[in-house]
């Protein structure tokens, strides 16, 4: 990302968004027309009012964890022993 | 001169002139005809291969337009015979994945006003919530 400083300009979408096979012009209308706006948006406040810092970020059961295997594994086995 | 100088009468000699005349008449005349002929069959011949080039050209170019015009009156109803002929005639096109809401679900409506899809894997009764934030869900 911070090597191609021309990626976010109008010339940078198209040529990336071309290169992934998408059809740029759908991709600008589902970009501009704001209709997942408010979906975004309360996800976004979700995670703050979480204290979700960056991404990926993960509870189990409203506990964080860490986003690997290991620890998502762990916490699962250990909410099922607190279960039963 | 007397008609007996060179044996040949001059009527005579006039005769087998004509007679001579007359059957290189014929020999030129026959010539021409077979000239022609060969022409006339040639010319057919050549007719009929300027023909069947037209027709090959214009069935090739009205069949792209046929398909053309059956996508264009059914854009979604994609039959076996269109696919038939876009796979002879053009590149297949890629199939379109899967989008995000028709992705499988066990669970899916509304919460808090927001759409909520919950996947059960395994015990449904199961305690266990993941909840996960990352750049694209």
């Amino acid at each position: 990302m911070a090597g191609d400083e021309t990626l976010f300009t109008e010339a940078g979408l198209r040529r990336q968004i071309t290169f992934e096979g998408l059809d740029y012009d759908e991709f600008v209308r589902c970009m501009t027309d704001q209709r997942t706006a408010p979906i975004v948006r309360a996800s976004l406040a979700e995670g703050e009012s979480r204290g979700v810092t960056g991404t990926p970020w993960v509870f189990v059961n409203n506990q964080q964890v860490d986003p690997t295997f290991e620890a998502i594994e762990a916490a699962v086995e250990a909410a099922l022993e607190a279960g039963q | 001169m007397p008609p007996s100088a060179f044996g040949i009468s001059p009527r005579g000699r006039g005769g087998r002139g004509e007679w001579r005349d007359t059957l290189a008449s014929m020999r030129l005349l026959t010539g021409a005809l077979l000239l022609l002929a060969c022409l006339a069959a040639a010319c057919g011949s050549g007719d009929e291969a300027v023909r069947d080039t037209a027709t090959a050209t214009s069935e090739r170019a009205e069949r792209p337009a046929t398909i053309t015009q059956q996508q264009q009156t059914q854009p979604r109803q994609t039959t076996v015979q269109d696919t038939t002929a876009q796979e002879v005639d053009q590149p297949a096109e890629p199939q379109s994945e899967p989008q995000a809401d028709q992705l499988p679900a066990d669970d899916v409506g509304v919460h808090k006003g927001l759409r909520s899809e919950r996947h059960v894997l395994g015990e449904p009764d199961a305690p266990v919530e993941i909840r996960y934030f990352g750049d694209f869900t």
